[in-house]
């Protein structure tokens, strides 16, 4: 079984060296007798001082809920509402500093495409690297590489250094190998995809088999299509809150209202 | 531990790092070889002779002690950084983090392979064949075993202070000289107790008696062990206690 249960998760970081400079900020619009800029402003989480006057940023607060078997959930927000640092939370990057974050099966996140790459080496040495990186094992990538060489159809060029691909060359042999995983838990940081418009529709109906595969899937995205498309929930994050969870097409309605009453 | 099972990842990259440095030029890592090589013989015959010591003895032993003190100050120095600069890698891809340590420490070590060939050279010049040569077999991974875990704690200090890389890397540059790298611990003459109380001088000397055709003494293998045990039932704990506090802190 499956499963992601958080409860009253909260994330804060600590700011180092920043203290007078952000002290100041936070203190001169008190002194003025106006709202605090945290009240002004729709990005970022909250900024605060601890008793001991280390400066915080909260960029996630009182994170409460769960996900099982099927789920697939599109996280939304504004910039800085705390989407990125969740998925960092689901990937067991960053510890709650207070509440707990309970997840039975693997989590696979998928930040990149071309984390670990060398653009020294060749295509065929790099399906290696990003694989090892990514935690296959060595007969996974046995048992899978002919398959990532078909998808990505780069021919002879895997022979070739990676430096000499251009950038869509190299997403679409990052993509290959990531689609290649069999995930219990996926974690993305926007919807992957690569290449033309011929290696489009290709890409997508590989992405969509590897999702199916998935127990769980969580992308965070700003792409309200994305979200229909992909998604069984959705969740709306404001400052590094939980605004609301739960049917996609409530959810993104409330995000869409905020979005017009921000602009 | 996670790190430990997880060697292939960093094996893979350290040979990765290696191999790259091949790659467009032919010497590859031999450059920096050739480079410690010339260093080295050089620093050595100038210290002969400005301590008036007999060659066959002097060069070996300077030149495998400043050798051997570059594989050591580089594991600490480079491994206390580790962290720091693969901060892209630690927010992106869920790997145990002694990893990074192990990676740097690691590609220390290939690195002292590269640089064997030149005492390959010194043992054929001076004659230097010895069956207690057998003894580096044991008394290197004994000597990496037990520094290990210093390097993984200060990477863990100096991610959250920057202050120390730099003081780590003075401290050593001091060590160069408190050690008995250039001179032997006799030349100290009554301070020689500065040079055992030292825990880097028995380091170095496990590491540098069994090619001199000398067999490691009890007492550096005691302290070496000691420390080496010392050290990690320390570092287990901050380790443990602090590990989850990394990717905050960079």
């Amino acid at each position: 079984m499956v499963s992601i249960v958080a409860e009253g998760v909260d994330i804060e970081f600590p700011i180092y060296g920043q203290r007078s400079r952000s002290l100041r900020n936070l203190l001169l619009p008190k002194l003025r007798g106006r709202a605090t800029r945290t009240n002004l402003r729709e990005v970022g989480g909250a900024i605060a001082a601890e008793v001991s006057g280390k400066i915080v940023v909260k960029a996630l607060q009182g994170l409460s809920f769960s996900l099982g078997d099927g789920d697939r959930l599109g996280v939304v927000g504004h910039n800085g509402a705390g989407k990125t640092t969740l998925l960092r939370v689901l990937a067991g990057i960053y510890e709650p500093v207070r509440g707990s974050m309970a997840i039975a099966g693997s989590v696979t996140p998928l930040f990149s495409l071309v984390d670990g790459m060398d653009p020294d080496a060749t295509g065929y040495e790099n399906i290696w690297l990003r694989s090892r990186v990514l935690g296959f094992s060595r007969e996974f990538i046995t048992a899978h590489a002919p398959e990532i060489v078909d998808f990505c159809e780069l021919g002879d060029f895997l022979d070739m250094p990676l430096r000499t691909y251009s950038s869509g060359m190299a997403l679409r042999l990052g993509f290959a190998i990531a689609t290649a995983l069999d995930p219990q838990i996926l974690i993305m940081d926007e919807m992957i995809g690569a290449g033309d418009a011929s290696f489009l529709a290709r890409a997508e109906a590989r992405l969509g088999r590897m999702i199916t595969r998935a127990n769980i899937m969580v992308v965070a995205t700003h792409s309200t299509a994305i979200v229909r498309r992909w998604c069984n929930k959705a969740m709306l994050l404001r400052h590094g809150r939980l605004e609301l969870i739960g049917d996609p097409d409530e959810v993104l309605r409330r995000y869409e209202e905020l979005s017009q009453s921000a602009a | 531990m996670g790190g430990l099972r997880q060697w292939r990842v960093w094996h893979m990259l350290a040979w990765q790092e290696l191999k790259q440095r091949y790659r467009r030029a032919t010497l590859g890592p031999l450059w920096l070889t050739l480079s410690m090589g010339v260093q080295v013989v050089t620093m050595s015959l100038v210290t002969a002779f400005l301590f008036n010591q007999p060659l066959s003895r002097y060069v070996p032993y300077v030149s495998l002690g400043f050798i051997f003190w570059m594989m050591l100050s580089g594991m600490v120095n480079e491994g206390a950084m580790s962290f720091i600069t693969s901060a892209a890698w630690i927010h992106n891809v869920k790997m145990p983090l002694v990893s990074y340590v192990f990676l740097r420490i690691w590609s220390n070590v290939i690195a002292l392979a590269h640089n064997m060939l030149i005492f390959v050279v010194l043992m054929l010049v001076y004659s230097l064949y010895s069956v207690t040569l057998a003894w580096i077999l044991l008394t290197l991974p004994l000597v990496v075993i037990c520094i290990a875990w210093l390097p993984l704690l200060l990477a863990l200090l100096s991610t959250r202070f920057r202050d120390l890389p730099a003081m780590i890397s003075n401290i050593f540059s001091l060590l160069f000289w408190l050690t008995p790298i250039i001179y032997p611990v006799g030349q100290l003459g009554e301070r020689r107790y500065l040079a055992e109380l030292n825990p880097f001088t028995h380091f170095l000397a496990l590491l540098r008696e069994p090619l001199m055709g000398i067999a490691p003494e009890p007492t550096s293998f005691a302290v070496v062990t000691g420390v080496g045990l010392l050290g990690w039932i320390a570092t287990f704990p901050i380790y443990a206690r602090f590990r989850g506090r990394v990717a905050y802190w960079l």
